[in-house]
């Protein structure tokens, strides 16, 4: 299925406020920062979008606890060994299982809780270009064309679907 | 015949180290824990910085135990410089100590820990059984954290405590969350330090050791004070700690070792449980109770149930830490009376003994030292390694099986490696 149509087929079992999109990563590493740029794109629109910088675990436990469906999307810089600035959605089952984990709770287990729960959970990946952390670090070109595609895919898919209509002002 | 084991990265610790072994018979040929995980120069950015710079710069050591490490400066700083701590502001550090103790004792027992004895290769393979468990766990280390923004402004690196005060007091709505959260997280924790204490833990690597950790005033359980109580009976001033804890350099790490009178030694809950348990109350004194035996003294894999123990002791804490601060007014702002001294500062990070020491002329640092508890538990952990290690070549085990109850050993102290590695000096001769 393209991804696309991937989309528009999850977002139309959902409502609006059912829908949480998380950015991960890390600013100073130019294509790291990719999940962070998009939720700073999406937020305006989207009132459920968070940076893991914004009480992430607190976002997660309280999806958790809701009884209404949910879909929580984890939108990260990914090396997935493909081409510069491909967007490609893993399950959870796709993920390596990351036992070197240290202090940081990682993404894997909050998809599996979330599972456990009955909703539902992806992480779309973006494969960087660049992680470099000199020379005033900035999303490099091809990820920053993508990123502004996916923005773009998730806009037109929640403003075009009837149930996950944007609110205006 | 020679048996070499080697665990390039150490999984679920904070930073990077790994472990070899060298058995050869019934002999170990070479043990060593090793941190790759670069020097910081934390002290030595330190030096010529003022007072609240300082307070800024040296947690930035760590991110897990940043609260201990700006406890334990504005501890060294306020000692130096001569700065009273009103009743308000001494309440308030306590009561955000806590936050991080949960947070992290909550992280390592349940996420780091546990899976080692559950038999799961990670926390995540456990949800399938213990979902509930690692919920409300999670749950746990979340409510560590708040109460770390309430108190701090955030729960990494936050600034708003510091020396004199704090920049602004929790509302009494913060509090009374705070407080209600304690008191619905009780029953829980208490139930999970049944599910800790009832694991079976093996016997092949005990051997009695010394602990050490700071010594409450007034005979209290506690997370600072200004003596050293040593499991052998010693007590000590804090500002003695240079003396009596011996550091030194190995080839193999770039983290410092400590000896107390020649030998190794522990500090973390385990510890604290040891020198000061009897002082408990409440449930965390029955859960003391019924769990102490003395394989305490010789064992560091009852770490966890220690820290479990001393969650409890913080959800007792927290409902009257928050009383007390409700009833008193928000004080001024303390102000140094002196620009030169020297400073100590000894709190219990939840890893275990920390130690910021502090001299100061005309209001600018001159020398700092700082001094994590993971550096003093390295010795320690090598030595249970190697009875591990030998007792389980004796009983046939093979190396994958031996690094594994080597990493399980590591994990049981809770490393935090970043904070392990400071300064170590080279001198030209």
């Amino acid at each position: 299925m393209k991804f696309n149509d991937f989309l528009k087929n999850i977002f139309q079992k959902y409502k609006k406020d059912e829908i949480t999109f998380i950015g991960l990563g890390n600013p100073y590493r130019s294509d790291d920062g990719v999940g962070i740029e998009f939720i700073n794109r999406i937020r305006e629109d989207f009132n459920n979008s968070y940076t893991e910088f914004d009480n992430m675990d607190e976002v997660i436990l309280n999806l958790m606890k809701s009884k209404n469906p949910g879909l929580l999307l984890f939108i990260d810089c990914s090396d997935f060994k493909g081409t510069p600035g491909e967007i490609r959605i893993t399950t959870y089952d796709e993920i390596e299982d990351y036992g070197k984990h240290f202090h940081k709770i990682p993404i894997k287990l909050y998809m599996k809780l979330l599972i456990k729960e009955n909703k539902q959970t992806f992480l779309i990946g973006i494969q960087p270009e660049t992680l470099d952390s000199i020379n005033e670090p900035k999303l490099s070109d091809v990820v920053s064309k993508s990123l502004t595609q996916l923005f773009g895919i998730i806009k037109d898919n929640i403003v075009s679907n009837s149930t996950c209509q944007v609110e205006k002002p | 015949m020679m048996k070499k084991i080697t665990v390039d990265h150490l999984a679920r610790v904070e930073g990077d180290g790994g472990i070899y072994v060298e058995i050869d018979g019934d002999k170990i040929k070479k043990l060593e824990v090793r941190i790759f995980e670069g020097p910081r120069l934390i002290e030595a950015l330190a030096i010529g910085k003022l007072p609240e710079e300082v307070i800024s710069i040296t947690p930035r050591i760590c991110a897990i135990c940043t609260v201990s490490h700006k406890n334990a400066s504005i501890r060294a700083i306020e000692r130096a410089l001569k700065t009273n701590e009103n009743e308000k502001t001494y309440y308030a550090r306590e009561l955000m100590h806590m936050g991080e103790m949960i947070e992290s004792h909550s992280l390592h027992i349940f996420a780091l820990a546990l899976p080692d004895y559950l038999g799961y290769p990670n926390v995540i393979a456990m949800v399938e059984k213990y979902a509930d468990v690692v919920t409300k766990a999670l749950n746990l280390k979340k409510y560590g954290n708040k109460i770390m923004q309430i108190l701090n402004g955030k729960f990494i690196h936050g600034e708003n405590a510091t020396a004199g005060g704090f920049g602004k007091f929790p509302e009494r709505s913060e509090l009374l969350e705070i407080k209600k959260e304690a008191e619905e997280s009780l029953a829980f924790m208490c139930a999970a330090t049944d599910i800790v204490g009832g694991l079976e833990l093996p016997d092949h690597l005990e051997e009695k050791t010394v602990f050490v950790c700071c010594n409450p005033a007034d005979k209290k359980f506690g997370f600072w004070g200004e003596e050293l109580i040593f499991s052998d009976g010693t007590v000590l001033p804090s500002t003695k700690y240079k003396e009596n804890l011996i550091e030194r350099v190995v080839p193999h790490s770039f983290a410092k070792r400590s000896l107390y009178k020649g030998k190794p030694f522990s500090v973390g809950a385990l510890a604290r449980l040891n020198c000061i348990g009897d002082r408990l109350k409440g449930e965390a004194a029955k859960y003391y109770k019924k769990y102490k035996n003395e394989r305490w003294l010789k064992n560091p894999l009852y770490n966890n149930l220690a820290q479990a123990i001393e969650i409890i002791y913080c959800l007792e804490r927290i409902p009257k830490l928050v009383d007390i601060l409700l009833k008193l007014p928000d004080p001024k702002f303390e102000k140094a009376t002196r620009k030169k001294g020297r400073g100590v500062g000894t709190v219990e990070a939840p890893r275990g003994l920390l130690v910021h020491d502090y001299s100061f002329e005309d209001g600018y640092v001159t020398d700092a030292n700082i001094i994590a508890p993971t550096a003093y538990n390295l010795d320690d952990i090598e030595k249970y390694m190697a009875n591990s290690a030998l007792s389980l070549n004796k009983a046939g085990k093979n190396e994958k099986e031996i690094a594994f109850e080597l990493e399980k050993i590591a994990r049981a102290y809770d490393p935090c490696i970043s904070c392990a590695t400071h300064l170590v000096k080279v001198v030209k001769k």
